[in-house]
């Protein structure tokens, strides 16, 4: 059983009339990165203040390494942030701005040069110690905010949206940096973004967050396999949906009408006939093939084809009401216009519960 | 050890408060005073003489609180009204034209805010002794002291003018300029028809200062006026009255009315600012 | 464009208002005094030589070099905290605080300074209530009455450019500094001071050079006693034995000062390299 490095218990926070965060409850574990994905207003850096510190909750408990840490105030947690705009210190040097945790926790000149030192080294920014901020590229003061948040060896780092400023590449780049870096520092790690590809890509285990409200704790691949809200389906990676009603069941296996078109589907749990149900499909699960073939489920006009390279995007009317968004590797040469057969996995079809 | 911090804190929190709160008895208790003392019935300013507004009657019945009046309002208003368009246009002329000195000229205009005004009064007694009135008398001509005092209270605002409006000036998107020459402007319908509109908060603010500093303005009409020419503003008067051996009670009256006077013009532009925001 | 248009009538007018009057300023401080105590033409560095007498220096030059310290020291003391404490208050009431500040700076300060002649006088309330307390301090006709006249009129100078400053601070710097264990103290000593220090800066000297020219609050306050500049500047031009030239010279002796701390405040400027 692993080691808890945070805890949230029932965590709310009110703003007058808005509930910024709402009944949240998570366990980090040491060592793992963990992220909070959302869209803006979510709740999620709101979050992350509370456990840095800079925010009270309204209601809730926190524990930081087990011990209770709801009212400590932020100099007094062992946990250190990094900001979203950095909040470099513009009258001090960069050496000066990293020395600064351990500054405060009075240690020895010469300690906190050495350990500087290698800080810097780590964040690949040596020989620039004796810069201002200002002198300094995005990328750059983005790492010095790192070094200084990470030098007092503080047991959880958080980030908050730290690579958001950053243009593609270099985003790219820091990404892979952090992933190492929290590899080899084995620091519990909690990230906070907007972006579900860097939260998928970079995270052992992430949290949907949405209306204040935390939707779906998961692996990337649960939550992206096995969505467990509309929302989630939706915000992470792309989903078509279909509303339909059950007409048969037997045991696991399900068979949903959804306008004139049948399917069947797999359940985790057991389905009433005539229950209204949603189903997610996603575009790359979907395979085309020629229609009448034997193992197609369902056939279709292609209506609009989209060529980008990596793959090929498909709008595929199967139905008077219903069009399914395709998504193919490279290039199948079909043509606006062809009638397609189109087939998945039953994995693949996906009961969400609620939104 | 915490407790000790806490209550540390929670000193220095306090300390702030009160610092503050007698920051502000500090700032206001004279004018308390003044218009305390002005309501007092008694033939000399400084004593208590229970409640009257004889000091008011003597106000209004001074002959020579009428034309000091009216020369600072004259004065005032000519000099805020040269000054705001020469100060504006400087101001354009330093933020959006390509100008030979640019850096010499910025220094002279923000001379006149920073040097002490006794310099510049006495600048402005020689030299208005020493070469314009002689260089007049030659052709047989005179000057009046209020031309003098106005070029005087000019020389000074146009400074103050020019910094309120390159303030703003500086902070305008200059792409709403750029936007109208692109629709085939000329330089002087953009100056009409963009510019000067956006411009318009900072440049009736730079007036109102302008005009609060001349009405105001002590050092530069002193030294301009002297001679014998009993030429008096609002702020000379006063200090005539202070010369005398014993302060007169319209004094503490004046006082009292030009404070009114100032605090309803402020609440005038404040509401007037708030509607233009609104608007 | 047509800048030079804009440009040539404010120009002319600060040239020949303002540059001129102070050239011949200069002009004057190297003539003659006349009979009647102004001009009479010629080359004479007598007035510089006078100046050079120490009496001067330890009178007039030094209490108003002394007292703008002063006053520069008090009115940071007493503007620091008003400064800090208006910026951190929410949006309405900042604005209504920092309002109320500046509202006394709308009356004459001449009547200002007569309301302190009215409360320092001997026979006022101050001096009854220090009395009470064992103080007999004579304030008006003093320097100490006249530090607090120069306070009273120069503390907004002080406070706003201080408050500019500490408005527009990036409280996440504050936070950042917490976030690595600083102390409420720590905070302030090592983050917030040195990042208002342009404040500090501009207040000062927009408060030390006007101070160093004052006439009328030392005139007014000080009953003949606290020779400053300004009052001896007067004395020359206005008073009873007029010498225009040697109050010419020491205008610019004044404006000399003015200027040595000018270049120092633009060296400072400079210096600060990080800012911005």
């Amino acid at each position: 059983m692993d080691e808890v490095s945070v805890e949230l218990r029932e965590i709310s926070k009110r703003f007058g009339q808005t509930l910024a965060v709402d009944r949240v409850t998570l366990q980090i574990y040491k060592g793992e990165f963990f992220s909070l994905l959302g869209p803006s207003g979510c709740g999620k850096t709101t979050t992350l203040r509370i456990i840095a510190g800079f925010e009270r909750p309204t209601s809730g408990e926190l524990f930081i390494n087990g011990r209770r840490a709801t009212e400590t105030p932020p100099q007094e947690r062992d946990v250190n942030l990094v900001f979203q705009h950095y909040a470099l210190f513009p009258h001090l040097t960069v050496e000066q701005n990293v020395a600064f945790g351990l500054e405060m926790q009075k240690l020895p000149r010469a300690t906190i040069r050495e350990r500087v030192g290698k800080v810097l080294e780590l964040v690949r920014l040596d020989g620039l110690g004796s810069r201002f901020p200002s002198q300094l590229s995005g990328g750059q003061q983005q790492r010095v905010a790192l070094a200084r948040a990470l030098v007092p060896e503080p047991s959880v780092l958080l980030l908050d949206e730290p690579l958001g400023a950053l243009d593609l590449k270099l985003r790219q780049e820091m990404q892979l940096e952090l992933k190492r870096l929290q590899r080899e520092l084995k620091i519990t790690f909690l990230y906070v973004t907007h972006d579900q590809e860097e939260a998928l890509k970079l995270s052992d285990r992430l949290a949907v967050m949405h209306g204040g409200r935390v939707l779906q704790v998961g692996t990337p691949q649960e939550i992206y396999e096995r969505p467990a809200t509309r929302f989630v389906a939706d915000f992470i990676g792309e989903s078509n949906f279909l509303e339909g009603r059950v007409v048969h069941t037997a045991g696991t296996r399900a068979v949903v009408q959804i306008g004139p078109l049948q399917t069947n589907v797999l359940s985790d749990s057991p389905l009433q006939i005539n229950q209204p149900v949603t189903l997610a499909l996603r575009p790359e699960r979907i395979q085309l093939c020629f229609p009448d073939e034997d193992n197609s489920t369902w056939t279709g006009l292609v209506e609009e084809v989209l060529y980008a390279g990596k793959e090929t995007r498909y709008r595929v009317r199967v139905s008077p009401e219903i069009i399914l968004t395709v998504s193919t590797p490279g290039s199948n040469g079909i043509a606006v216009g062809e009638r397609v057969g189109l087939t998945w996995a039953p994995q693949s079809l996906r009961l969400i519960h609620s939104a | 050890m915490d407790r000790l911090k806490r209550r540390v804190e929670q000193f220095i929190a306090l300390a702030l408060v009160l610092d503050t709160l007698l920051t502000y008895i500090f700032l206001y208790l004279p004018i308390g005073v003044l218009v305390l003392y002005s309501f007092s019935a008694s033939r000399y300013a400084l004593v208590w003489g229970g409640f009257s507004l004889d000091a008011y009657r003597r106000l209004l019945t001074d002959p020579e609180i009428a034309p000091a009046l009216v020369n600072s309002i004259l004065v005032a208003s000519s000099a805020t009204a040269i000054a705001t368009v020469l100060g504006t246009a400087l101001a354009l002329a330093l933020e959006r034209g390509r100008v030979r000195w640019h850096r010499g000229i910025e220094i002279l205009s923000y001379l006149p805010i920073v040097i002490p005004e006794i310099v510049m009064a006495v600048g402005l007694l020689l030299f208005f002794a020493q070469a314009v009135r002689p260089l007049l008398s030659i052709g047989g001509l005179s000057v009046s002291p209020l031309p003098t005092v106005i070029v005087g209270h000019v020389a000074f605002s146009i400074s103050y003018v020019m910094v309120v409006v390159r303030a703003r000036l500086r902070d305008l998107d200059k792409s709403l300029e750029e936007a109208a020459f692109d629709l085939g402007a000329t330089s002087w319908q953009v100056l009409r028809r963009v510019t000067l509109p956006l411009l318009a908060p900072a440049i009736l603010s730079g007036a109102l200062l302008a005009f609060t500093l001349s009405l105001d303005d002590f050092y530069v009409t002193y030294f301009s006026t002297t001679g014998g020419s009993g030429f008096k503003t609002l702020p000379l008067y006063l200090y005539a009255l202070q010369g005398r051996a014993a302060i007169p009670p319209q004094m503490n009256a004046v006082a009292t009315l030009m404070l009114f006077t100032s605090l309803t013009l402020i609440a005038l532009a404040l509401l007037f600012h708030h509607r233009i925001r609104r608007a | 464009m047509n800048a030079r248009i804009l440009l040539w009538p404010g120009l002319a007018w600060l040239v020949l208002f303002f540059a001129a009057p102070l050239g011949i300023i200069l002009l004057i401080s190297f003539a003659h005094r006349s009979p009647q105590g102004i001009v009479s033409w010629g080359f004479n560095l007598g007035n510089y030589l006078r100046l050079v007498d120490p009496l001067y220096w330890t009178g007039p030059f030094g209490n108003s070099l002394v007292l703008a310290a002063l006053t520069t020291i008090v009115c940071l003391i007493l503007g620091y905290p008003v400064a800090y404490s208006i910026a951190r208050r929410p949006a309405p009431l900042k604005n209504l605080l920092l309002f109320l500040v500046i509202l006394p700076f709308f009356t004459n300060f001449l009547v200002r300074i007569y309301a302190w002649f009215i409360l320092l006088r001997p026979e006022g309330w101050i001096a009854g209530v220090l009395r009470s307390v064992g103080l007999d301090l004579a304030l008006l006709g003093s320097p100490l009455g006249v530090l607090i006249g120069l306070v009273y009129g120069y503390l907004p100078f002080m406070i706003l450019p201080l408050y500019a400053t500490l408005e527009r601070l990036d409280v996440t710097l504050v936070e950042a500094a917490h976030d690595l264990g600083a102390t409420r103290w720590q905070s302030f000593w090592r983050i917030i001071l040195p990042l208002s220090r342009p404040g500090m800066i501009a207040g000062s000297v927009l408060v030390f050079i006007p101070v160093l020219g004052e006439f009328i609050t030392p005139k007014l306050l000080g009953g003949g006693k606290v020779p400053m500049f300004g009052v001896l500047i007067e004395e020359k031009f206005l008073g009873r034995v007029p010498d225009w030239p040697f109050g010419a010279a020491l205008a610019v002796t004044l404006m000399a000062l003015v200027s040595l701390v000018l270049a120092r405040y633009f060296h400072q400027v400079k210096e600060s390299r990080w800012i911005g």
